[in-house]
């Protein structure tokens, strides 16, 4: 592999720094053979690809998992289980990008699902016991007090009725005739 | 670009019965959980998220998204009402939040949407978004957290005060000076013990009498459980670590398990009274750094065993004056891990060094060396490069003890920071430099990695000195900064 591919890789990067120029492999017992073949693919792809930079992630608008280009949605349609171990391989050989092309797959699957259908989906066990469950409730529950809505009606109601009542102490011709005609 | 569809790409596994299934994902572990959740939209994070599990309500609520954004909920006590009259009541409020709202614009901008833009609180609680920026790695501090922007409302909507008070929060846990301040009344700490269980800083430095004073007073009821670092400081006294201090940590930080205390170096704390105090101490077998800046100079061997005993998961501990004390504390603090070539040591570290190297001729003490242990990592930020009489005490004692060394790392500073803390001494840059040259040369490594942050003078000196053939063919690998180093660092 070349230096400028295996450069992807923070963890080969600082190994190849340490050890200099030298033609001994590099051991990288986390990863096995068929992701490490589909890692270097992934790496020679983007090889000339800007590297990712500290500040990067300070930049919001990137928070975002629907922006993955042609090339790097068909190289992530994998079977779950790959797609797992092509996740802890970036993780493991600490290539962000990969990483987050993975994590933003795996939040496509997540987004808008049900707590039930997240579960289903990662086999998690809902581990709340009843009263949690009723505590997380009440947490997420909506209060729906219109308070601010129902005073205002209620002070257009005030106003109106405080205007019929004038109008009809006042006993002003037109509103009779109006309220008769009517 | 792509919007992808999981159905589309998630071929059904087939699991060893040979049953159709399912196309289940394998359990995620936490570490990679986290940023996963980090890409999903604040909606999903914050509503759906922690109803799934424990383990996923738990990441979400501590999930810090690099650029500071992390969702928390909060209680906002008192409300106010339509009419713009603050009303009095006491009990938790809640913002009201409709569904339609529940997005990142609702979270960074609620006001527009209550009520058809009016401002509106009404009984219940509020999710909201704060955005938390983390500080420069190369500062000391490096885990302190810095609000940038909060979209919440105190009782009285004013939203500036509130600002200001998740940022006292995050001064709390690690001010500017590391220090809880003394001034906080019992209103506003009222308001900020609210905000601090929010602010997920790992780690409190607290000053030891004016907290201890004023404890009952703030009326502390809740602990900080997600706080895994104290750091005590007393800087005109000595912070004893007695039955006070280990319930304080136990009743506030029951997850601390570093533990850190600073105090007049004059004074001096006896070992073995710690380790007796420690063994009735339920935390005990939770610490794993213990750092006392005020330990007796006339410490044994055999006190160290009792500290070991006393806290048997301990990784690191000093600072230790002698050789003899320091090769006790490597072998039963576990130190030195021979599994991981990883010679681990921070601050109290490299005062240990000074000390040993001004006594090199206690190095003739018959203690085994340490073999196998290949590569040494040193964070030297300040003390042990103050001359070059150090510098070369510890070449020689990093040749004595570890033969074997291959690649050392060094990390150290040379830039104003240093000024910060010495303004009278504008030679320390200098001497520095002159101190981690005479290490590269002395030291036996081959290869030396130099973690250096300063300016680029500096690194320009170093540089040419390297090419010069100073450093005697070994290889010299130069770094900017300290960061990829501080994320491997962390015991």
């Amino acid at each position: 592999v070349d230096k400028e591919v295996a450069d992807r890789s923070v963890l080969l990067k600082n190994m190849l720094e340490d050890v200099g120029e030298s033609d001994k492999p590099i051991p990288l017992p986390n990863v096995t053979g068929k992701v490490l073949k589909k890692v270097i693919t992934y790496c020679e792809h983007h090889r000339n690809d800007p590297l990712p930079q500290p500040d990067d992630d300070l930049d919001d608008t990137k928070r975002r998992s629907d922006d993955i280009d042609d090339w790097d949605a068909d190289f992530i349609k994998v079977d779950n289980d790959q797609l797992f171990e092509l996740i802890l391989a970036a993780n493991y050989m600490d290539i962000k990008p990969l990483l987050d092309l993975g994590c933003k797959t795996v939040a496509n699957m997540i987004k808008g699902k049900t707590p039930e259908q997240i579960r289903e989906m990662f086999n998690i066990e809902n581990d709340f016991t009843p009263e949690e469950e009723e505590q997380i409730r009440k947490e997420n529950e909506y209060v729906s007090l219109p308070l601010d809505d129902s005073m205002m009606l209620g002070g257009i109601a005030c106003l109106l009725y405080y205007s019929l009542c004038i109008a009809n102490q006042s006993g002003c011709q037109h509103y009779h005739r109006w309220a008769s005609e009517s | 670009m792509n919007n992808l569809d999981p159905s589309e790409h998630n071929p059904p596994l087939i699991d060893m019965d040979g049953d159709q299934s399912t196309n289940r994902f394998p359990q995620l572990p936490i570490e990679i959980l986290r940023p996963i959740l980090l890409q999903l939209p604040t909606s999903d994070l914050l509503w759906s998220i922690p109803k799934v599990s424990r383990t996923w309500k738990a990441v979400s609520e501590t999930a810090l998204h690099p650029s500071g954004k992390v969702p928390f909920v909060v209680d906002i006590v008192g409300w106010w009402w339509a009419f713009g009259k603050q009303g009095g009541s006491t009990q938790v409020a809640k913002v009201k939040v409709t569904r339609r709202c529940r997005d990142r614009t609702f979270l960074e901008r609620p006001t527009a949407f209550f009520a058809g833009g009016k401002r509106f609180v009404a009984v219940g609680r509020a999710k909201v978004e704060m955005a938390i920026k983390p500080l420069s790695p190369v500062t000391a501090l490096d885990d302190i957290a810095r609000v940038v922007a909060a979209s919440i409302f105190d009782s009285s909507w004013n939203k500036r005060e509130v600002v200001c008070s998740i940022r006292n929060v995050l001064f709390l846990g690690r001010g500017s000076n590391g220090r809880l301040w003394d001034d906080l009344n019992l209103t506003s700490m009222t308001k900020i013990d609210a905000f601090v269980r929010v602010a997920r800083t790992s780690s409190v430095n607290i000053r030891g009498a004016a907290f201890l004073q004023k404890r009952r007073q703030l009326q502390l009821v809740q602990s900080y459980d997600w706080i895994t670092t104290v750091e005590i400081s007393q800087p005109d006294a000595m912070p004893k670590l007695d039955d006070t201090i280990f319930g304080l940590v136990e009743s506030y930080f029951p997850n601390a398990n570093h533990l850190r205390l600073n105090g007049y170096p004059d004074y001096g704390e006896d070992l073995g009274a710690i380790a007796d105090r420690a063994m009735d101490q339920k935390m005990r077998k939770r610490i794993r750094v213990l750092t006392i800046n005020s330990i007796l100079w006339e410490t044994n061997p055999h006190q160290i065993l009792r500290i070991r005993s006393a806290f048997p998961h301990l990784l690191e501990f000093g600072p230790l004056a002698t050789p003899t004390l320091m090769y006790t504390a490597l072998k039963t603090c576990n130190l030195i891990t021979q599994d991981g070539g990883l010679f681990h040591s921070r601050e109290a570290m490299d005062i240990t060094l000074r000390k040993i190297a001004r006594k090199e001729t206690q190095l003739s003490g018959g203690m085994p060396r340490l073999s196998g242990i290949t590569r040494l990592r040193l964070s030297v930020a300040n003390e042990l490069f103050r001359d070059i009489e150090v510098a070369t005490g510890s070449a020689i004692l990093i040749n004595f003890f570890l033969p074997d060394i291959h690649t050392l790392h060094l990390n150290f500073l040379v830039d104003r920071s240093y000024v910060y803390y010495n303004p009278s001494d504008v030679s320390f840059g200098q001497a520095k430099l002159e101190a981690g040259e005479r290490l590269v040369r002395d030291c036996k490594a081959e290869v030396f990695v130099l973690s250096l942050v300063g300016d680029d003078d500096s690194r320009e000196r170093l540089r040419k000195w390297v090419a010069k053939g100073n450093a005697g063919g070994k290889r010299v690998v130069f770094r900017e900064d300290f960061s990829a180093w501080d994320a491997n660092d962390e015991v």
